[in-house]
């Protein structure tokens, strides 16, 4: 069956599951509870009304109108193709997961900028992290956390994470070496100096880091669905295995129009952050 | 003798410095001066007890005054090696190693070796050399951005290299501005934020942080644009941030690291004129890297003269111009013309007979002070 190297893991698998278990319950929990809150907000209106206000924090961020009217419509066409609900759940996922992955995911990047003996670890299990084909992410996610959208938000924090740290870590370091002269020549300590100096400079760095999670997150969720996650993973699945070519591609442009919105939204942010 | 003998010499001998003075005066602004130069020696003269600043009294009056007796930077036998092991390097160096051969045989780069120097408080000091000779090196050994490996840095009498971390961050804060080549401006801010960047980090509170800020913004002249962001202004401008910057925290010593050189000709003159001029207000010790001979002439007192790490000659422009002790300097100097050598050793005996003046009358009040009796409160 497996060699030495599998069955190991299997092992690890098998001491974890069993004693941090209590663990492994927290963090579900902790998972839910977010997930959930952002779900009951999706949905805490008629779909109408929730366009429109997502349309409204479009223009709010972006400061475009036709940043407004693609989300407006796209949205809309969503609703059109009656896929409102699956794509709430999808949207709400890659919310939590990227939200988890940049809180984990930015820190991380800071202290491999800082400590040159972390960076070659982190480096090494971001590159492991990466290129570990993300199906496998979800075997040990379903033993750990069993069925259903936590799962699928576990393993696509795992998957979605490495941009941040890489970008935010790129970012420090790519900091000119006269602003690091000018924080410490006015007698910046530790914090001073990161905060107000390498972070805003970094930004536009971390920002595409950012950006990058977030669409990783989007791709991840639809492989989620195969653990029972909901959301428009599903709908494809389920066209997929009654080949289904109508069905399928509209699932599959409900994706596309929550990608290209995401995407458009988050860099506009950044953009518009760094544009003094 | 009698108070109002006293009073009449001193008036005499004020009268005759403050003479000597105005010959490059105006009339009409010497009669101003001259005006309050009498009213101040009156007040001088009736309390004679008193502690008498004659600092104030040459305020703005003169060339700035560099106290020679107040060495504020006291460096000496500084070294710096680069790489990993330096003591060893350094050590190969002094048993007679060339700075070639070590970092052929050890991969080691012999930044500074053995510099010493004072700088007089009040004094604009030119670091100068080629590129690479080491003068920025030297320069941030000041303030501990590179930290030097061997050799002592007495800070008005604090030595620098021995300092823990917090002591130095308070040493940075409170001594020390710098200005950077590049400007250095945190793009993120605007020329207010950048300006108070200093006194943000020292915790002042606003309305302090507001007054000092504002106060060196109208200094470098940018008031009207601070709420600007540093992309919108031109490199003079950037420059001119990066000085109120310095300025903004009110240090005694001001590091500025080829700070003009980035400037086009024309700004660079405004620039180094508009530091004269503040250096006239605020008597500011400078410490000033250049690798620009014309710009070393035109503000410093004296020029230490940088090569391959050593600090090779240190002079007043008049003194390098005239004397220079070695190939390297007679190159950076054989093509100032005999026109421009005449006005440094005019402005170096200038120099020379204000600082001589000076000593005179503080010594005379000093004098005076002693032999007349208390006569009460002013």
């Amino acid at each position: 069956m497996v060699s030495i190297i599998g069955s190991t893991v299997e092992d690890i698998v098998d001491i974890l599951t069993t004693h941090l278990a209590f663990l492994f319950t927290f963090i579900a929990d902790l998972i839910q509870l977010l997930l959930d809150a952002v779900l009951d907000a999706l949905f805490f209106f008629d779909p109408t009304i929730t366009i429109v206000i997502i349309a409204l924090v479009a223009l709010l961020i972006s400061r475009r109108l036709s940043m407004t009217i693609l989300t407006f419509a796209g949205l809309l066409v969503i609703e059109y193709m009656d896929l409102w609900t699956q794509s709430m759940h999808t949207l709400g996922l890659v919310l939590v997961s990227a939200f988890i992955a940049l809180l984990i995911g930015i820190p991380l990047g800071i202290i491999a900028s800082k400590y040159e003996s972390m960076n070659s670890w982190i480096k090494m299990l971001m590159d492991f992290m990466q290129t570990m084909p993300s199906f496998v992410y979800l075997i040990p996610a379903v033993i750990f956390f069993g069925l259903g959208a936590v799962p699928g938000a576990v393993a696509t924090v795992i998957f979605a994470m490495p941009p941040a740290v890489r970008l935010t870590n790129l970012g420090i370091r790519q900091v000119p070496k006269e602003m690091n002269e000018v924080a410490d020549a006015f007698g910046c300590n530790y914090g001073q100096k990161l905060f107000k100096v390498q972070l805003p400079i970094a930004m536009p760095s971390i920002m595409a880091g950012v950006n990058q999670t977030i669409m990783l997150s989007l791709s991840m969720v639809v492989i989620a669905g195969m653990i029972g996650a909901a959301g428009l993973g599903q709908e494809i699945l389920r066209a997929l295995s009654r080949i289904d070519v109508g069905a399928g591609f509209e699932a599959g442009l409900a994706v596309v129009i929550l990608a290209i919105m995401l995407d458009r939204l988050s860099y506009s942010f950044s953009e518009r952050r760094q544009n003094h | 003798m009698s108070s109002s003998i006293l009073k009449k010499n001193l008036l005499k001998e004020i009268d005759s410095t403050v003479e000597s003075y105005l010959g490059a005066f105006l009339d009409p602004i010497g009669d101003r001066i001259r005006g309050t130069f009498r009213s101040l020696s009156y007040k001088v003269s009736s309390s004679l007890e008193d502690d008498i600043d004659i600092d104030e009294l040459f305020a703005g009056v003169e060339t700035p005054r560099v106290d020679e007796k107040e060495c504020i930077i006291r460096v000496t036998g500084l070294s710096k090696v680069f790489g990993p092991q330096p003591q060893k390097g350094l050590k190969l160096v002094k048993n007679g190693m060339s700075k070639q051969d070590l970092r052929e045989s050890t991969g080691l780069t012999l930044g500074l070796y053995d510099n010493s120097f004072d700088v007089y408080k009040g004094e604009l000091f030119v670091l100068m050399g080629l590129s690479g000779s080491g003068k920025s090196t030297l320069e941030r050994c000041l303030n501990r951005l590179i930290d030097p490996t061997e050799g002592s840095i007495k800070i008005e009498g604090l030595e620098i290299t021995d300092l823990e971390r917090d002591e130095l961050i308070e040493v940075r804060r409170k001594k020390m501005g710098m200005v950077f080549q590049n400007f250095a401006l945190l793009p993120h801010r605007t020329v207010m934020e950048n300006v108070g960047f200093g006194l943000e980090i020292q915790g002042e509170p606003l309305d302090i942080y507001t007054e000092r800020c504002q106060n060196a913004i109208d200094m470098v002249g940018l008031k009207g644009y601070e709420d600007a962001y540093p992309s919108g202004l031109s490199g003079g401008m950037k420059q001119r941030v990066g000085l109120a910057r310095a300025l903004a925290s009110d240090p005694d010593i001001l590091l500025m690291d080829e700070a003009f050189s980035a400037l086009d000709p024309l700004i660079r003159k405004d620039m180094q004129d508009e530091l004269i001029q503040i250096r006239k207000k605020m008597g500011k010790t400078i410490i000033f890297v250049t690798h620009d001979l014309d710009e070393a002439l035109k503000l410093g007192d004296r020029i230490a003269l940088m090569n391959d790490g050593v600090i090779v000659q240190i002079g007043t422009p008049a003194e390098i111009v005239n004397n220079p002790v070695d190939d390297y300097v007679n190159r950076f100097v054989q093509n100032v013309n005999q026109e421009r050598v005449d006005e440094l050793m005019r402005k170096d005996a200038k120099r020379k007979a204000d600082a001589e003046k000076r000593k005179k009358l503080k010594e005379m009040v000093k004098k005076k002070q002693k032999a007349a009796p208390p006569m009460g409160g002013a």
